[in-house]
């Protein structure tokens, strides 16, 4: 089991937005994660990663809990989040950032080399390599800012809205892009997507409605418009 | 007047040292933290009145005493940093709160030293002051061996600086820390730690220019607190953002302008026509001398 999340109560300060969050990630799973604005899908991303103390519950990363811990021993175990809205450092290069992605690799040629791999995924962040990255399009940033967590090879990558400001062909795209890697590396994938398309590379769903989990099942179930919208207003528990 | 000119740019370039010294300092904190860290000006106060007073009253040989002005003078601006910018910073204080906290620290601690020692200039003559403060004429310029260290510590720390953050992955991973904190944090930097080394290095750098100047100018004085802060601040932002070697650089600038000035018109125009000259460049040129432009007003 790659994540496995039990009873997490999460919030900012005293204030809790996250009351009970069960949730579970297998090996090399693509899981998707949707919900209305504010529901708490960044909340519990942020959480688990460790930029936010979790209040109560468990968070357990290949059978070790790390609930708490410093998001720089995640990435060392091999743990990325991509955070929402492309953040990229806008003053630094292209080449530069995914450096920085790469912060924590010892060797500069392994730096190198997987550099040439996330090139490899988006070959139009190799054409700008010492354009900076604030003067990049919002779909060319967010190749870059997940290329920047590819740059450590993870074993869970934490997505938040990969397809925000992509043009509709181009999350059809980054979707099929990242279940490349997944399918490649076998890196499992916890992706919280507002879009109908995450359903085609997604195996499980959960929707998320007020801090809680409100329905979990099969992409299949919410392919279907009128599903999709039961499932975003369903009652807390059902 | 023509004939004056080589010493009269020496005499810039020495001035610019100084200048650039204390702009690489502020700028090394103010890019990694981010703060308006006005409580910078006390460092120079406090440094150069602890050597003062371990080596010139108390007896302290000078360069134990030195060594100690120093390592409290960093002490106390990281002392500023655990107790005052990190706890707002974990509150999410707003900028300007941060602002203000720091200029009240400044004024609290200015006070503090001013009752102990008067608030008047005191003479500081090291033992070796007198050999650092004569003149050695070189072809037909006239040079202080104090001002000779001056300047090639200036250029050398430029230099590197310039090289560290440009050309490392630790001085883009400092600069990064200055830009986002969190993102930082994501990629798994040790933000805060960044943070401490970066107020300690900018405050021993300050430390060490407070002690040099000091020395140069045969006294210690409680002004020299604000007269720092200002250069400072106007290198660094004349600069522009994150150009922390580039503050040096426009250290220098600010120096020769001063005493180019003064060949010209009387003394007392210099300060006037420097800052006209700043803030005609800045209105040129609003991202800094060696800016990129990525901010804008307002946003
Ligand atoms: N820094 C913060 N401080 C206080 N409250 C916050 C903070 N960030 C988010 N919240 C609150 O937490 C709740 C959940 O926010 P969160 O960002 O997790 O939602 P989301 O599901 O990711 O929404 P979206 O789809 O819009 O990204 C919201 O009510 C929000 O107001
Ligand atoms: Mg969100």
């Amino acid at each position: 089991m790659a994540l496995e999340v039990t009873n997490l109560r999460a919030g900012y300060g005293k204030k809790t937005v996250l009351t009970d969050i069960s949730l579970r990630l297998g090996d090399g799973e693509i899981v998707a994660m949707i919900g209305v604005n504010g529901a708490g899908k960044s909340t519990t991303l942020n959480t688990i990663f460790g930029l936010i103390p979790p209040q109560a519950g468990t968070i357990r990363y290949n059978g070790q809990e790390i609930g708490g811990r410093r998001p720089g021993l995640n990435v060392l175990d091999g743990m990325t989040l991509t955070p929402q809205g492309a953040r990229v450092f806008p003053n630094l290069t292209i080449h530069q950032n995914l450096t920085m992605g790469g912060y924590t690799i010892r060797h500069r040629s392994e730096v190198n080399a997987r550099r040439e791999n996330v090139f490899r995924l988006f070959p139009v962040l190799a054409q700008r390599l010492n354009q900076r990255a604030g003067t990049l399009s919002g779909g060319e940033r967010q190749m870059l800012a997940i290329g920047m967590s590819l740059m450590m090879k993870p074993k869970l990558m934490l997505i938040d809205e990969p397809s925000t400001g992509l043009a509709p062909l181009l999350v059809t795209e980054m979707l099929e892009h990242l279940k490349r890697v997944n399918r490649e590396t076998g890196t499992s994938l916890l992706i919280v997507e507002q879009t109908q398309q995450i359903m085609t590379i997604a195996d499980r769903v959960y929707c998320m409605k007020l801090g809680r989990i409100a329905v979990e099942g099969k992409p299949e179930r919410f392919m279907d418009r009128e599903e999709l919208r039961k499932a975003y207003l369903a009652d807390v528990g059902e | 007047m023509l004939a004056q000119l080589p010493q009269v740019l020496v005499n810039g370039v020495v001035l610019g040292a100084v200048y650039a010294l204390i702009g690489v300092g502020f700028a090394i904190i103010y890019s990694t933290l981010g703060v308006l860290h006005f409580a910078h000006g006390i460092v120079f106060v406090a440094a150069s009145y602890l050597v003062f007073w371990f080596s010139l009253t108390m007896g302290v040989p000078v360069w134990l005493g030195i060594v100690a002005g120093i390592v409290i003078a960093v002490g106390l601006s990281l002392l500023i940093n655990a107790l005052i910018y990190e706890p707002l910073r974990a509150r999410e204080a707003r900028p300007y709160i941060v602002l203000v906290a720091s200029i009240g620290t400044f004024i609290v601690l200015e006070n503090l030293i001013g009752i102990q020692f008067a608030f008047i200039p005191r003479l500081f003559e090291l033992p070796f002051s007198k050999v650092l403060l004569t003149p050695i004429l070189v072809g037909n310029i006239y040079l202080t061996p104090i001002a000779i260290i001056i300047v090639a510590t200036a250029i050398v720390l430029c230099v590197g600086m310039y090289l560290f953050f440009s050309c490392t992955k630790i001085g883009t991973a400092v600069l990064a820390v200055g830009h986002d904190t969190e993102l930082a944090e994501i990629v798994g930097m040790r933000t805060k730690l960044v943070r401490y080394v970066a107020m300690g290095v900018g405050s021993a750098l300050a430390a060490v220019t407070a002690i040099l100047w000091c020395i140069q100018l045969g006294q210690v004085d409680m002004t020299i607190g604000w007269v720092a802060l200002f250069v400072a601040f106007f290198a660094t932002i004349f600069a522009g953002e994150g150009k922390i070697a580039g503050a040096g650089g426009t250290g220098f600038i600010m120096g020769i302008v001063w005493n180019v000035a003064a060949l010209r018109f009387p003394t007392k125009w210099s300060q006037t026509i420097l800052f006209m000259f700043v803030i005609t460049m800045l209105w040129m040129k609003p991202e800094g001398v060696f800016g990129t432009r990525t901010g804008r007003m307002g946003k």
